[in-house]
């Protein structure tokens, strides 16, 4: 019966392991949603966890806003965990609305608010690389 | 009883490399897997693609393309501003498009998208598409960006941004972008924008966003 020889079958199994790896690393940078589906009036706020050394927000999102007609107004926005200010805050009636940092280093927390004058459901994430 | 154990551990060498391969297949077809070429309603699809065109090669804007699974190579440049400012649309890879409003001396790419078949004109009476960003205290902002696209065929020939006591008028460009940007003296202590508006050639107000005060 042919046998793979032994230095062969540990290459191939050393590729499998490294592209398995890399598509697990693409998997992890990704987002991770902090208002699920919420209903909103306004005033109404979410806002996520503060993140970690290990885990930086880069990027918050509002997505599947059930308005986007007038009075529909959300907001977005990173905060500094340490100072209090905010950066990337960003406003729109639209059903998806994003803003990326440009530099992320510090610890910060996401928002999501309904900052229009009427009800209506959405959902919100931040993303990390 | 050995043999058996070596073709075991062959099958399972096999096995994991085509799963890897899977794997890897899905995220190359995730990525570049969409059809999309076009987005209706803009302008710039109407012109052939040129390399201004291209989403800039920084880490950022390379970023926002994977977080938000864009079509780069079929994005258009709406703007080209002082600085190097933009306002960029793109496809998703799976349906709808993203605009994106790039360059800014910090870094930050704040936009909008659409998904499926929805239009970024979703808004606003489906003439504009506008983002307003503003960094610093939201009360007291050091800056406010207002920046966005008009609808090809809806005759907005300029957008006028409101703030408390003064107002400032852009006219789009022919790839159908606008873009402004208030620094702390512009803004003259106004907390925010009361209104950006659509006019046509005559000055009506055609559509609006209204910010809730």
């Amino acid at each position: 019966m042919f046998r793979v020889p032994r230095p062969a079958r540990k290459l191939v199994l050393g590729v499998a392991l490294v592209a398995a790896l890399v598509g697990a690393g693409a998997a992890i940078a990704g987002s991770s949603t902090f208002v699920a589906g919420w209903f909103f009036t306004p005033g109404g706020q979410g806002v996520s966890g503060v993140d970690s050394a290990a885990q930086r927000w880069n990027g918050v999102e509002w997505y599947s806003k059930s308005n986007t007609g007038g009075g529909s107004d959300a907001r977005i926005a990173l905060i500094d965990a340490s100072s209090g200010a905010w950066s990337c805050s960003t406003t729109g009636t639209a059903s998806s609305t994003f803003c990326f940092l440009g530099a992320w280093s510090y610890q910060k927390k996401g928002l999501c608010k309904d900052n229009g004058t009427i009800n209506y459901t959405m959902s919100c994430r931040v993303y990390f690389p | 009883m050995r043999n058996t154990t070596f073709v075991t551990r062959r099958r399972l060498v096999l096995g994991a490399s085509i799963a890897a391969l899977v794997g890897v297949g899905v995220g190359v077809s995730t990525a570049g897997g969409g059809n999309t070429s076009s987005v209706p309603g803009i302008a710039a699809y109407e012109r052939a693609r040129v390399s201004s065109d291209a989403l800039p090669a920084t880490e950022v804007a390379a970023r926002v393309a994977g977080a938000l699974d864009l079509a780069a190579d079929a994005s258009r440049t709406l703007v080209v501003g002082p600085g190097g400012r933009r306002v960029v649309v793109a496809p998703i890879s799976s349906g709808g498009a993203c605009l994106l409003v790039i360059g800014d001396t910090d870094g930050n790419v704040p936009g909008l998208c659409s998904h499926g078949t929805s239009s970024v004109f979703e808004q606003q009476g489906e003439a504009i598409a506008v983002v307003v960003r503003s960094e610093g205290d939201p009360e007291a902002p050091d800056l406010i960006e207002v920046a966005g696209a008009v609808r090809d065929g809806a005759g907005v020939a300029a957008v006028r941004v409101d703030l408390a006591g003064s107002s400032r008028t852009v006219a789009p460009t022919a790839d159908g972008g606008f873009l402004l940007e208030l620094g702390a003296d512009a803004l003259g202590g106004a907390a925010g924008v009361d209104a950006v508006v659509a006019l046509d050639g005559s000055g009506v107000e055609l559509a609006g966003y209204t910010p809730a005060p």
